[in-house]
Formats: C-alpha cells, structure tokens, sequence
C-alpha cells in the first residue's frame, strides 16, 4: 500500500526555464504491476523520482505499508527506502564486471559470488538464472547489448530483494526485438516477486501487455485511476480516442483444434478462435482486439467468413463532429470498445440498449496475452 | 658534476615540503572540491575565487600577507606557539602552511572538474541500491576520477618544488628548515657560482621532465580508457 501526496513546482531546463507544477495525490493497493501512463513530459517520471526520494520535495507525504517516507518530521534516504529502480538506459556501472554489477545492492564485500554464503548465493543464482545473466557474469557491460543489459540491470536490483519495484521506461532504449526479448523477462519477474510494481510508460502496447491497474497522468495530475480494462473502454479519456484504440477480453483457453490450427478461447458462455497458442486448457488469458477491427451488425450475419460473431447490447455512444463513432458493447459483462462510421450508425439506426452481434476476423486479434 | 651539501640539503627538505603539501592537499582538497562541485549558491563564485586567489596573485603579495598572519603576535602565531612551543614565521611548519594556500588551486581545481563530470545517473543508481554516501563516493567517484587524483597530486607536488616568492617571505632561508631549492639557485647566483647555478637548475629541469614522463605513460598504462579526459584535464589544471 502505497500513499502519496505531493504538490509542488519543478524547473527544469537549463537556458529555458520551464517551470512544471504538479499535484499527485494517489494511493496504490495492488501487488502487481501498476502503470503511469501519459505522454512524454506530462510529470510520470517526475512522480517515480519523488516515490523514490531522488527527487526532494519537501511540502508531500509519502508513506508505504504504514511507515511514513516522508512528511513533516521524516525523510528517509532513497538507499534506506529499499526500492529497485530499473532507468530507461539500465545504468550499469562499466568499471564492474556483471558480477560485480549484480550483487552491488549486497554492500561492499560482497562481490562476488563465491564471498557469499549458502542461501544468498542460491538466491542470485536462481536470479541470474531466471533472467538469463548467469553466461556473462565474467564480462563487462560494454560487451552487452541493450536489452542484455537491462536485463542484468533488473537482475541487479531483484538481488537486493526490494519491497517495491519501479520501472522506468524500461523498453524506450531498445529497439523492436530488444523490446520483445525483454517483456517476457519482466512480466516473469513481477509474478516471480509478489511486490507491488510501477511501470512508468507512454506506449498503450507495453502498458496492455503487462499492467493490471493504471493511472493516467497529464500535466503533473493523476486523471483517472482503474483497471486497464476499464481505463481501455473509458469513452471520457483520450485512451479510448487514439488510433490504435483497443479493448482487452479476459478469457479462458478450452481446447486446441489441431486440424484447423486455431485454439477455442472461452468468453462467458461464448466462444473465440484464435490462431493456435501454446497454452495449457483452463488457462487464464486476455485477448486484444482493435476498435477499428470490429464490424458491429444488428441482425446475425449469416454466411460471414469472420469466424467470430459475439452477441452483446450497446451500452454507451459517443457522438461526434467526425466521421467516426466510438460504441461500447458488453458482451458477457465485458466491455468492448467498436469504432464504426457515423453513417454505419445511423444506416443501422444503433441506440443505446440493443442487441448487436460483433464479428471480427480472428487473425486480426491482437497479440494474445497470457496471465496468470 | 656534483651537488654540494647545500644543496642536497636543500633538496631534501624540498622534496620533504613538497610531499607533505601535496599529502595534506589532498586531504583537504577532496572534501572541498566534492562540496563546491555539488554547491549550488550565488555566493559560489567568491568562494571559487578566494581559492584560485593564489593562481594570479604574485607570490610576494601572498607571501607578505601569510609573514603578517603568521607572526608570534598574531593569533594564529599565539595559538602554534602554544601548541608545539616554536613560532610559525621563519620555520619548516609556517612553510607547510603557506605551500598549501599557495598550491591550493593546482590540487582542487582539477579535483573539482573531475567531480562536476561525474555521471549522477550512477550516483542515484548506487543509491537506489542501498550504498550509502560513503560508499558512493569510495566505489562511484573514487574510480572514475582517479586520474584527476593522480594528477592533482603530482601537479600540487610540482608546483610546491617550484615556489620561490612566498618562500622568500615567509622562510627566512634558513639551511636544513626553510632553505628550499629555488633560494639556493638564486643564492649561487646571487654569488656569481653559475657553475652551482647550472648544477641545481639543470636537475630542476631533469627532475621536471621526469614527472611529466610519469604523468604521460601512467596515463597511457592505467587510464588507456579515459585517456582523452585525462588530457584535456591537464590542459585545463594547467590553465
């Protein structure tokens, strides 16, 4: 649990200065991965500075699982607050082999990993292990590449055992396959670790695939606090209005159909197929699926090669002075985000309450994400 | 081609100085440079000017101030008086204690640009990790500057061999305590014994070459990685 409350001004820049003011009032309940989500410059790493106490402010309150970091009468040191902090440019310090990089949260003697005793070294090892490091940990940082060096980073800040892990911006610095390579990594660590995670990012993509809860940050405030899932489909919020809109269905696995090369996926009593996963049946997923992508009909289209056709009422229109319409659909107590012409809307004569049946073509669904 | 005793005594006790000062410099110049290169105030600039004070100022003028401070009447001079029962003025201490104001730029300057580039992005790293001022400084700062420390060293060495003004001041010349290298060269001058004069001078040089030697290979050998700031260090120390 994690509560804040800062306000202040913040000048940055050298020959220009800007002066940012902020306002963050906020508390944090969840254990997984929490996401600050906002554009470049709207005050998001500015509030993981200050969670963390590099950032001084000295008119906020900050306290976590009961023990005041700031107020008043305290201040506790970022290095007493036992937070990892993963910055966008893995910050290793390249006079240290990797294994001098990893365990340096342990403190100054130990250095290496044989100095170690039983149940410390097992540790790392499972650590390293489980990112990958342990074949370089006799290199130097420079004979890494980005996205390995993220990695021993986050392995660095694990060892130390934190209560409470921030990420930075963790993918900005890499390129489209050191992204991919990486995001596995992380959403393993988070469920490997049970603490409560921040994850600083102004990609939709990255904030979709890993977070569970968001918060929406513009101009050094805090917008709106939910689910992703509501966040997605929330018509107030710009979330819901970008290009690449998309909303998120929670879903089971219930069986492979090996001849066609498609896996069922359950959604309530429905079905949705999918280009065949490995997963294993009664697993947990989400699916993503583009608002753009969805064709809405009001009678069942017969005849359609979209294999998926999910029967859902229309909850929510937003009218608009542009050629589009955004629709929210709930289907089996989900929501759906459809953006369809303002035509398509008055030709079908749509309203708010009635039965519609969704297609969209299953190889145009999102990257299928699997939770926990 | 030999030294006489004079000499050689001399030597020694500029050799002896000279470590000492660069010794305490470093000392005192660590904290100081570590302070002023963090110390964001509009009162900056005079503080940074009262230390390079002794880099423009001629050597005399310091020289005469320090003769001042350091009399058996003032309170400086009272308090060393009591302390060890010798007066500061005229002895091989006062010469310590003038050295190192007169060397002091040559050892925080160089100390302070290495601190001012020293990569914050790590320090909050390290921080984030647990490691306390301390260490932060000892496992960060200490090897990533060493070069400059390397170099404020041997730049506040040099430039302790070389005082010749304040010295004259505040020495008093005396053999085996306060006669340095630089007054015996003018006194064989002063005494028409060029040939002396050439002997100590042309070690000078010999001995000044062979610390520039050393400062260039140690840089080649153990800093091959941070070479280029390495030089534009000394440039800028020399500056």
């Amino acid at each position: 649990m994690l509560e804040l409350n800062f306000k202040g001004e913040l000048s940055s820049g050298n020959k220009v200065q800007t002066v940012f003011s902020y306002d963050f009032q906020l508390t944090l309940t969840h254990t997984g991965i929490t996401a600050f989500y906002g554009a470049s410059g709207e005050g998001k790493s500015t509030l993981l500075r200050l969670i963390s106490g590099l950032e001084k402010n000295n008119n906020g309150k900050i306290s976590f699982k009961g023990t005041s970091w700031q107020d008043e009468h305290v201040f506790v040191p970022p290095e007493k607050r036992k937070i990892a902090y993963i910055f966008q440019d893995g910050r290793l310090f390249e006079a240290l082999t990797v294994e001098a990089n990893v365990l340096y949260g342990l403190g100054a003697k130990l250095n290496k990993i044989h100095k170690l005793n039983e149940h410390t070294s097992h540790w790392v090892e499972n650590v390293c292990e489980s990112l990958g490091v342990s074949a370089w940990l006799q290199r130097y940082p420079s004979e890494l590449s980005g996205g390995q060096k993220q990695r021993v980073a986050i392995a660095r800040s694990l060892i130390s055992q934190p209560d409470l892990l921030l990420l930075d911006e963790p993918f900005s610095s890499l390129d489209q396959r050191g992204k991919a390579e990486l995001l596995p990594y992380i959403e393993r660590l988070t469920t490997k670790l049970n603490i409560p995670c921040i994850l600083v990012s102004h990609s939709r993509y990255e904030i979709e695939s890993l977070a569970q809860v968001g918060v929406i940050i513009k101009q050094g405030k805090v917008i709106a606090q939910d689910s992703i899932l509501n966040l997605l489909t929330r018509l107030d919020l710009s979330l819901a209005h970008e290009e690449q809109s998309t909303s998120l269905l929670q879903v089971k696995v219930l069986e492979h159909n090996d001849a066609d090369c498609l896996t069922v996926l359950s959604l309530g009593s429905q079905k949705v197929w999918i280009e065949k996963v490995t997963a294993e049946i009664g697993q947990l997923a989400s699916i993503r699926v583009f608002s753009r992508d969805i064709i809405v009909s009001a009678i069942q289209p017969v005849e359609s090669s979209a294999l998926n056709v999910l029967l859902g009422d229309i909850t929510e229109i937003e009218h608009t002075q542009s050629s589009k319409v955004l629709i929210i659909v709930n289907i089996e107590q989900q929501k759906l985000l459809a953006r369809i012409t303002r035509k398509s809307l008055n030709n079908l004569d749509l309203k708010i309450g009635q039965q519609v049946y969704i297609q969209f073509k299953s190889v145009s669904l999102g990257t299928c994400l699997f939770r926990e | 081609m030999y030294l006489s005793p004079s000499d050689l005594l001399a030597i020694s006790v500029t050799f002896k100085l000279a470590l000492l000062t660069s010794g305490l410099l470093l000392l005192i110049s660590t904290p100081l440079a570590w302070f002023l290169s963090r110390w964001k105030s509009p009162f900056k600039p005079i503080v940074e000017s009262l230390v390079a004070l002794p880099l423009v100022l001629p050597p005399t003028v310091l020289g005469f101030y320090l003769l001042i401070m350091l009399a058996p009447d003032t309170l400086l001079g009272q308090f060393w008086y009591e302390l060890t029962g010798q007066q500061l003025a005229f002895s091989f201490s006062g010469l310590v204690l003038a050295s190192i104001i007169y060397s002091l730029p040559f050892v925080l300057q160089p100390l302070q640009l290495a601190f001012e580039r020293v990569d914050q992005k790590s320090l909050e790293c390290a921080q984030i990790l647990g490691a306390s001022p301390w260490r932060r400084f000892t496992s960060i700062v200490i090897p990533s500057t060493r070069n400059s420390f390397v170099l404020a060293a041997i730049l506040g060495f040099a430039h302790t061999v070389g005082e010749f003004g304040v010295v004259l001041m505040i020495g008093g010349n005396i053999p085996g305590e306060t006669q340095v290298l630089s007054l015996v060269l003018f006194d064989h001058v002063e005494s028409m014994d060029y040939e002396g004069a050439h002997r100590l001078a042309a070690c000078l040089v010999a001995f000044s070459m062979v610390m520039l030697i050393l400062v260039y290979s140690l840089n080649r050998k153990t800093l091959r990685l941070s070479r280029f700031s390495f030089q534009s260090n000394v440039s800028e120390g020399i500056k």
